[in-house]
């Protein structure tokens, strides 16, 4: 009686399971699917998505359809449909620091005025002179810190210089303006603010530190590296065993094994490094822009957070653009084109950014600036300091390469010496 | 009679396995077919053309210090997580095994762990264990202990330690079933024998689950071999590649590198060195086929 | 009944531990952003539950969708690997069938990081069109769980007396009637061990779920995972889809727990 039962179970769910798994897929007048990282950008573009649809969508006879993947998983996933040539998808989801990679997979995009977008934007998404994806959103980094912490440091003058010469051995007066900063400012003032070396500080560190094993981690390194004079290549060649590059190296290094940041941030990166600051036991961080509205509207200190450039001299913030490209396997060409094109006029990143997007476009991001203050700073800094590397087609790789290899150095399991050479080795092995 | 018994015998045993057969042939030996043909092509992600290499990538991985180093880590943790989940486990069965107020929703509970993909139970950690937002630190430092979980002489503890809360379940779960199964005229002989709690343990018992056991813990440790999601979520198999285990470093190879020819190769390997092992194993907790008691 | 309440006390400790990620989930899930991000213990309810609201139904989280993809793809992996494993079990098992190899092929697949099938799998369902269906998922995970069931069933009916079956041999039985009339419940315990389990893991697969679905056949972990965005991680929103997502494995354990009950009391060799 029982195994009656069940098996009539067994058979109404097995049809229900096949049933319900081929199931036919609606179908529409070319549909674009386009792939897109969910957040603030997928939001934002939900709702150009729409205004398309709705209007000019029609008139092209082309309906966009949006996929959200995670966004760790996003590239992964990519990675996998590129490399079976898959035309599943139709727009992919692309950054500069992996257009090098992505492009063989892309279709050359025609008729993108550079004019519309930031220089450093539209650039990086070039290959070999083609542009291969439309920019989105730019990214790039600041260097946060508390702005009521800071401006009290004239007042502790003789205590600053104290622990600058305890800490860094080194003669420092304190310097209330970030934006005129180089390195030892930076560390004597994460001294200041460490509990262990000033029991006053009001923040237990004086630096939240992302030193995890990431390739994002350093990009946000190289900034630091930029700001010292240092570089990955010097004449083609790796130039991290040199003076400037182990001296970035110790930049890190110094900032863990001197207990200004947390040991834990040695597997720290974004998500950490805001923690730090929102719950108040950091007093700075360099960190990626998109921070600000977390920072700026969250936690106990979002009056107090002020934005700088990365410390140092020269170009010293990386800039990429999150971007989209064309498919170059799509069986819908022309469709997905006609899209884009919508998508690289200023009305429809208007609407982007509207809804929450931070679009590549000066003339627009001058026009929001009373919305997200940092606005104004990302047009000053890609303008003013931001730099790329231009490694090659593995400059991803690099990314990945430099974090497995320099990331013990940051944590201070190893020392800059130790490193610096297969630093070199790893970047020589990924230039092609 | 006999020859038509054992045709018939032939016959049944073909008709009862092709479900099997079939899934195995479709999902396994194709792509066995075509994981072995990339890892003998330069197959890379940022390269449109692919060609043959021979043992190339294979000859790579041999001479790679990270994939050797990743191996030995891998088989350290999965080694130190099975026994102590096995363990912990068999000891919980063990008080499942009999009455007390709240078992049903107490077992329910137990499993838990295992309902919340890896990757999300990483997450949820990488949030609890957070040193400014978590509530575990926010509880060790309320009552005083100053512990720092990612800590570079820390970080394999703590790891451990999630590990044994996600994966604990799994081995408590089959351990239930297999005692389950044990007759109860056993315990019955045993105690007319008059043998004490702790002696019905060791010596009865366990020597009977000895195999089920054997079944748990062989499960376990090919899981853990593959560890992935929580390690990558948490450390990304740093700082450098302290805490890789090979799954990580596979993966990165494929999907960070976009190598997937030598992914390919790896993963081979890694079943190569553990084949061997694999029918010492199961003779040894006979497991064997086609004979009956 | 004193000895009782100490085992319960125990159990409970040990299942809180266990539990720490979930009731943190939990927590987290119930408080507002700003206490979130200002400390462990800051405590802001956010009576508005918006957590649970984005989780249900913020953009591009279509929470009913994925659930009722998960269910699709959980139960039917849980039909599909014992309808292959069981009676492969038994062939090998009883009839001898594979010799040692089948078992150790099995064994040597659960060793392959899944990393490798992924690519293959991708190929070979996008050639049948079965990319970003239930079904693709459904063999993926049944793949995965097979060696599990299989390694299960086999130590449980070589644990069982033979001598059943020899008698029902000798009352005219066919070895299929012996099959579902006297091995099939015999397996109870095994059997709900290895129902619940596959259904457990397919539940919480996430690679394989990745890679082969985009929109439509999306179950509840993809969709969980984003609240990880580029922005910042949705702690609070990120939280309230774990919660909800533990419900329905929660409730098919508990009903599980049943069966292992009933096929444990049907199934018992008395003497």
């Amino acid at each position: 009686m029982r195994v009656k039962k069940s098996a009539i179970a067994l058979v109404s769910a097995l049809s229900l399971v096949v049933g319900l798994a081929v199931l036919p897929n609606a179908n529409a007048a070319t549909t674009v699917k386009m792939v897109l990282w969910p957040g603030p950008e997928g939001d934002a573009m939900q709702k150009v998505v729409d205004a398309y649809n709705s209007s000019q969508g029609k008139k092209d006879g082309v309906t966009v359809k949006m996929i959200l993947l995670s966004r760790d998983n996003t590239f992964a996933k990519e990675a996998a449909l590129m490399k079976a040539k898959s035309s599943e998808y139709d727009i992919y989801f692309t950054a500069s620091y992996l257009v090098g990679q992505h492009a063989p997979y892309l279709s050359d995009l025609k008729g993108v005025k550079d004019s519309l977008y930031l220089k450093a934007s539209v650039n990086s998404l070039k290959v070999a002179g083609k542009q291969k994806a439309l920019p989105l959103d730019t990214s790039l980094h600041f260097m946060y810190y508390r702005k009521d912490l800071v401006s009290s440091l004239t007042a502790n003058a003789a205590k600053y210089t104290s622990i600058a010469k305890t800490v860094l051995g080194k003669d420092l007066k304190p310097n209330t303006d970030p934006a005129t900063w180089n390195w030892d400012d930076a560390l004597a003032t994460a001294a200041f603010f460490t509990q262990k070396y000033n029991p006053e500080s009001p923040t237990k560190y004086g630096y939240a530190l992302p030193a995890k094993n990431l390739l994002y981690n350093t990009m946000i390194w190289n900034d630091v590296l930029w700001g010292l004079g240092g570089n990955w290549l010097k004449n083609g060649k790796p130039n991290l065993n040199t003076p400037s590059g182990k001296a970035a190296i110790d930049v890190y290094n110094t900032i863990y094994t001197k207990g200004l940041t947390s040991p834990d941030s040695s597997q720290w990166e974004y998500a950490e490094t805001n923690a730090a600051l929102t719950s108040g036991n950091a007093a700075m961080a360099l960190q990626w822009n998109a921070a600000y509205s977390e920072l700026s509207t969250t936690g106990s200190t979002k009056d107090q957070i002020g934005i700088a450039p990365p410390p140092g001299k020269g170009g010293r913030t990386h800039v990429h653009a999150l971007a989209v490209g064309l498919n170059k396997f799509s069986k819908n060409q022309a469709a997905s084109a006609k899209w884009m094109a919508h998508l690289a006029t200023v009305p429809a990143m208007k609407t982007y950014a509207t809804a929450g997007g931070v679009p590549s476009m000066p003339e627009i991001l001058k026009g929001m600036v009373a919305t997200n203050a940092s606005f104004a700073n990302i047009i000053e800094y890609a303008g003013k300091y931001g730099y790329s590397e231009s490694a090659g087609p593995r400059e991803f790789d690099i990314y990945a390469a430099l974090a497995e290899v320099l990331s013990p150095a940051w944590s201070g399991q190893k020392t800059s010496g130790d490193v610096a050479a297969a630093a070199d080795a790893a970047i020589q092995k990924l230039l092609k | 009679m006999s020859t038509t018994f054992n045709r018939e015998r032939k016959v049944a045993g073909w008709i009862l396995s092709a479900p099997l057969l079939i899934l195995l042939a479709g999902l396994l030996v194709w792509p066995i077919y075509l994981g072995f043909q990339t890892s003998v092509t330069h197959d890379v992600l940022s390269e449109f053309e692919t060609y043959p290499v021979g043992f190339e990538n294979y000859r790579s991985i041999l001479s790679e210090p990270n994939f050797w180093s990743s191996i030995r880590f891998t088989l350290i943790f999965a080694l130190t997580a099975t026994i102590i989940e096995l363990i912990l486990g068999f000891a919980l069965a063990l008080l499942f095994d009999r009455y007390f107020p709240g078992k049903r929703i107490l077992f329910s509970l137990m499993l838990v762990p295992i309902m919340i993909a890896p990757s999300l139970m990483a997450v949820m950690f990488r949030l609890i264990l957070n040193e400014n937002i978590g509530v575990i630190p926010g509880l060790l430092n309320k009552i005083g202990l100053s512990y720092s979980i990612f800590d570079q002489n820390n970080v394999f503890t703590s790891l451990i330690m999630l590990d044994v809360i996600e994966f604990t379940a799994f081995t408590f779960l089959l351990s239930y079933s297999a005692l389950q199964n044990m007759p109860q005229e056993i315990y019955e002989a045993a105690a007319i024998d008059g043998a004490s709690k702790s002696q019905t343990l060791w010596r009865v018992t366990l020597p009977i689950l000895k195999p089920a056991l054997a079944i748990v813990f062989l499960l376990r440790i090919l899981d853990s071999i593959r560890t992935f999601d929580s390690i990558y979520i948490l450390t990304g198999g740093g700082p450098g590649t302290t805490t890789q285990t090979v799954g990580i470093y596979i993966y990165k190879t494929a999907f960070i590198y976009g190598d997937f020819g030598l992914a390919a190769s790896a993963a081979i390997v890694l079943v190569l060195l553990l084949a061997p092992f694999m029918p010492s194993i199961i003779k040894q907790f006979n497991l064997g086929t086609g004979d009956s008691k | 009944m004193k000895k009782g309440w100490g085992t319960t006390l125990l159990v409970t400790c040990v299942v809180f531990v266990f539990l720490i990620p979930l009731l943190g989930a939990f927590y987290t899930s119930l408080r507002t952003d700003e206490a979130i991000a200002s400390g462990p213990f800051v405590w802001e309810f956010d009576s508005n539950f918006e957590h649970y609201k984005n989780a249900l139904g913020a953009a591009g989280y279509d929470f009913p969708s994925f659930f009722r993809n998960s269910v699709v793809i959980s139960l039917g992996t849980v039909l599909l690997t014992i309808l292959v494993s069981f009676p492969a079990s038994y062939a090998i098992v009883r009839l001898g069938f594979g010799g040692p190899w089948l078992l150790r092929l099995a064994l040597a697949l659960r060793i392959t990081p899944a990393i490798f099938f992924v690519i293959p799998f991708y190929k070979l369902f996008t050639a049948y069109q079965l990319i970003d269906r239930p079904l693709a998922l459904i063999l993926a995970n049944t793949f995965i769980n097979m060696t599990l069931a299989l390694l299960v069933f086999s130590g449980a009916i070589k644990e069982m007396p033979i001598e059943i079956e020899e008698a029902a041999a000798v009352d005219g039985a066919s070895i299929w009637m012996t099959l579902r009339r006297i091995v099939f419940p015999l397996l109870g315990p095994g059997m709900a061990a290895v129902g619940v389990l596959t259904f457990l893991f397919s539940w919480s697969d996430y690679l394989f779920a990745v890679v082969l679905t985009s929109s439509e056949a999306t179950p509840v972990t993809v969709g969980a995972a984003n609240f990880v965005t580029s922005y910042g991680v949705r702690w609070g929103d990120i939280s309230a889809a774990v919660c909800l997502s533990v419900l329905p494995p929660l409730l098919f354990a508990t009903a599980a727990q049943k069966f292992l009950v009933k096929g444990l009391s049907s199934g018992a060799v008395k003497g």
